[in-house]
């Protein structure tokens, strides 16, 4: 079970959804902070907006407040009510945090507590001017009157309070102090023509004037006092107002500001964090990517190409060391594997050819075998019919003797063919795979067999030296045995010589093989037949008896024992056979 | 059957002593006042066709009979040395083996073999075998002998 790569690509996606997930979170609890900052900005526009109508409501109270001192309608005097009330509301509205509202609400309450004054003022003045002045006026202009019937100057002082009446009029509809001054200077003057009268009867009239005098004078008295209250003392309240509310103006405008430029800096932020966090956020899929296609994109590759060379057959294919046990660590070791099978295959191959070739040779040595082996039986058959037919045409003719002379020859024939199929059974069983092999002391193995063939030996007048220290073999005994049977039947039969035959068994080591030679002093073999008398029914001399098999059992035996013989000779000079063992414990194969 | 022009010698290349004695039977049977030269091996009869290269035109044999398994040398290098050289090339050969193998029979055959008897033999077959042969010397003594009259005329 592999995980690793599984493991690999989660933890890469996990490290970039986490990241993703924490980007998306700052984003989220900054936007909320713009938002609560936003939301304390809309609140001081909002306190802001109701201090600038405050400052216009002000305005028009104060507005209406003058217009009340000239007309004094009640209608006014209820407007301005309204508008306190509305004012009183706004504060509500705005709410007692703001530092400024209860200054102004101080203020207000003294601005309206001295509209009061000026009401009581205005109506006190209003009474005056509207009743008490036109009664003692009358009052005045009846005892002028009755003084003027008395006196022939009486249409000057008429005329002078009339102008007193005039002027006092004309202030009290314009509040013009210049009429206020005429009306002095004319009271003045009738006082003055009073005194000219020098009458002991102007009594009353005096005491009326000081009435209307004081009468008036009050009234301007009320006049001046409500002018005072409107154009001072409530003027200085709205002003002081007005300038809280410009106060709480400015002090909302610059949290405003505050606000905003926190925001500002805020948004400038986030921007550069989200700017920071998604190239960074960039750097990290970059580096994934990178190390997604190391760890997993090129190996994969190399290891396409790996297999791509072993579909091919390769063995010597290059497999990338891949040293963590994941899923391509698995395809390393199958790629392995699989190289280790080509090389088997291979292998396989090689064991077939080599099978093939041998069956070939063996199937081509089979073919010459039975051709040789037809050929050679043949012969004596072809004998023995040829002589049959001549015995018949003998007897026919009555030559009895020579048909009898004619039938031995069928009978040796017949005797030869016989030794030809006993000797091709004996190579037969050569042929056999025979797993007996021993160590096989040459020392005492020869001995023996010099032993066993002294009395041949000394029929033919021959002799046997064998050199000592002859190897150790692995071989197959009996086998050996008879190779050397075989060559020293040849010796005797072919190795002719005057002066007896003297035959040599010697030894030579080289590298890697034993090598025996048997050596005769006969008149040696031609070069031309060192490779043909190996073969099968190969004979060099017709006189000598034999079948031509000896030497063929001989090379099959070595070639058994993965050996080997061959024949050195010059002619006239004997010969030797050389046979060669391995020095391996090959043995048979 | 007594037409032997050339030389009246056969050579005989058989390594078996029996088969070499029944072909002298068949021959004596057949014909009469003939040399027979009996050769036992590949070498032997080497030697011998060498050896007749060098005499004159006339001594040349009328026809040999060849084995083909021999020792030493074998029929088959033997044909090819025969029919290789211009002067011995025009001697009849005629394979006498018991070889029925058809490589053996189509070897020969390519090498030039005039004919190919596989023993064992009936004497009949043999001695028609020998027939065509002599059939086939007459011919070509014939063509010679106009091809020399008329190079005289």
């Amino acid at each position: 079970m592999y995980l690793k790569l599984r493991q690999k690509l989660y933890s890469g996606f996990g490290l970039i959804a986490l990241f993703s997930g924490l980007l998306v979170l700052a984003m989220l609890l900054t936007f909320l902070e713009i938002k609560a900052s936003f939301s304390d900005f809309v609140r001081f526009s909002g306190q802001s907006r109701q201090v600038m109508e405050l400052t216009r409501q002000v305005s028009e109270l104060q507005r209406l407040a003058l217009q009340f001192t000239v007309h004094g309608q009640a209608s006014t005097a209820e407007h301005i009510q309204a508008i306190h009330r509305s004012i009183e509301q706004r504060f509500g509205d705005i709410g007692d945090h703001a530092r400024y509202v209860p200054e102004m609400l101080r203020h207000l309450k003294l601005y309206m507590d001295t509209f009061g004054q000026l009401q009581t003022q205005k109506n006190r003045q209003h009474q005056l001017i509207d009743t008490e002045i036109w009664r003692l006026a009358a009052q005045t202009q009846q005892q002028l009157d009755l003084l003027v019937s008395r006196h022939s100057t009486g249409l000057a002082l008429t005329n002078s309070l009339l102008r007193i009446e005039n002027n006092a009029m004309r202030y009290f509809d314009s509040l013009d102090s210049h009429y206020l001054a005429a009306l002095q200077n004319a009271l003045q003057t009738l006082k003055r023509q009073l005194t000219v009268l020098n009458s002991q009867d102007t009594g009353d009239v005096r005491t009326a004037l000081q009435q209307y005098q004081q009468t008036l004078l009050e009234a301007v008295q009320r006049t001046r006092g409500y002018l005072f209250l409107v154009n001072v003392v409530m003027s200085a309240e709205a002003y002081e107002m007005l300038y809280q509310a410009n106060q709480a103006e400015r002090y909302y405008h610059k949290r405003m500001a505050d606000i905003e430029q926190q925001m500002l800096t805020r948004i400038r932020q986030i921007i550069e964090f989200v700017a920071a966090t998604s190239a960074l956020f960039l750097l990290l899929v970059l580096l994934l990517s990178i190390k997604i296609s190391s760890t997993l994109t090129r190996p994969i590759q190399r290891l396409t190409a790996t297999f791509n060379d072993l579909a091919g057959g390769s063995r010597t294919a290059t497999i990338a060391h891949h040293p963590v046990k994941d899923e391509i660590g698995a395809l390393t070791e199958a790629a392995a594997v699989f190289r280790e099978r080509n090389r088997e295959t291979e292998q396989l191959l090689r064991q077939a050819k080599t099978l093939t070739r041998d069956l070939e040779r063996s199937n081509a040595e089979m073919e010459q075998f039975v051709y040789t082996v037809s050929h050679d039986l043949k012969s004596p058959l072809v004998t023995s019919m040829g002589f049959i037919g001549i015995i018949e045409k003998l007897l026919a003719k009555g030559d009895i003797d020579g048909a009898r002379d004619k039938f031995q020859r069928v009978v040796k024939a017949n005797r030869r063919m016989s030794q030809l199929i006993g000797d091709l059974l004996e190579l037969s069983r050569v042929g056999r795979i025979e797993t007996d092999t021993t160590w096989l002391n040459l020392n005492t193995l020869l001995a023996d067999f010099a032993h066993t063939n002294s009395p041949q030996l000394q029929a033919a007048g021959a002799r046997l030296h064998i050199v000592p220290d002859l190897p150790t073999i692995h071989a197959h005994e009996s086998r050996i045995l008879q190779v050397f049977e075989n060559l020293l039947s040849n010796a005797l039969k072919y190795a002719k010589n005057p002066a007896g035959i003297e035959i040599r068994i010697g030894y030579r080591e080289t590298a890697d093989a034993h090598l025996v030679s048997f050596q005769d002093n006969g008149p040696g073999i031609e070069p031309d037949y060192h490779q043909k008398i190996f073969g099968l029914f190969y004979r060099l001399d017709n006189d000598a008896e034999g079948t031509g098999i000896g030497l063929a059992v001989a090379a099959k035996v070595m070639k058994l024992h993965q050996g080997n013989i061959w024949v050195e000779s010059i002619p006239g000079q004997g010969a030797i056979f050389y046979l060669q063992f391995p020095k391996t414990e090959g043995g048979l194969d | 059957m007594k037409i032997l022009p050339g030389s009246q010698t056969i050579l005989v290349v058989e390594d078996n002593e029996d088969h070499a004695e029944l072909i002298r039977f068949y021959l004596d049977d057949y014909v009469e006042n003939i040399d027979i030269i009996w050769l036992r091996d590949g070498k032997e009869a080497l030697d011998h066709i060498i050896d007749v290269r060098q005499r004159q035109e006339s001594s040349y044999p009328w026809l040999i009979l060849l084995d083909l398994n021999l020792p030493k040398y074998n029929g088959h290098e033997i044909l090819l040395r025969l029919k290789s050289s211009p002067e011995l090339s025009e001697i009849p050969v005629v394979i006498f083996t018991t070889s029925n193998a058809s490589q053996d029979i189509q070897k020969a055959l390519r090498r030039g073999a005039n004919s190919y008897i596989q023993k064992p033999v009936e004497p009949e077959l043999f001695a028609s075998t020998l027939s065509e042969i002599v059939d086939y010397w007459t011919l070509n003594e014939h063509v010679r002998l106009i091809n020399e009259h008329n190079h005289h005329v």
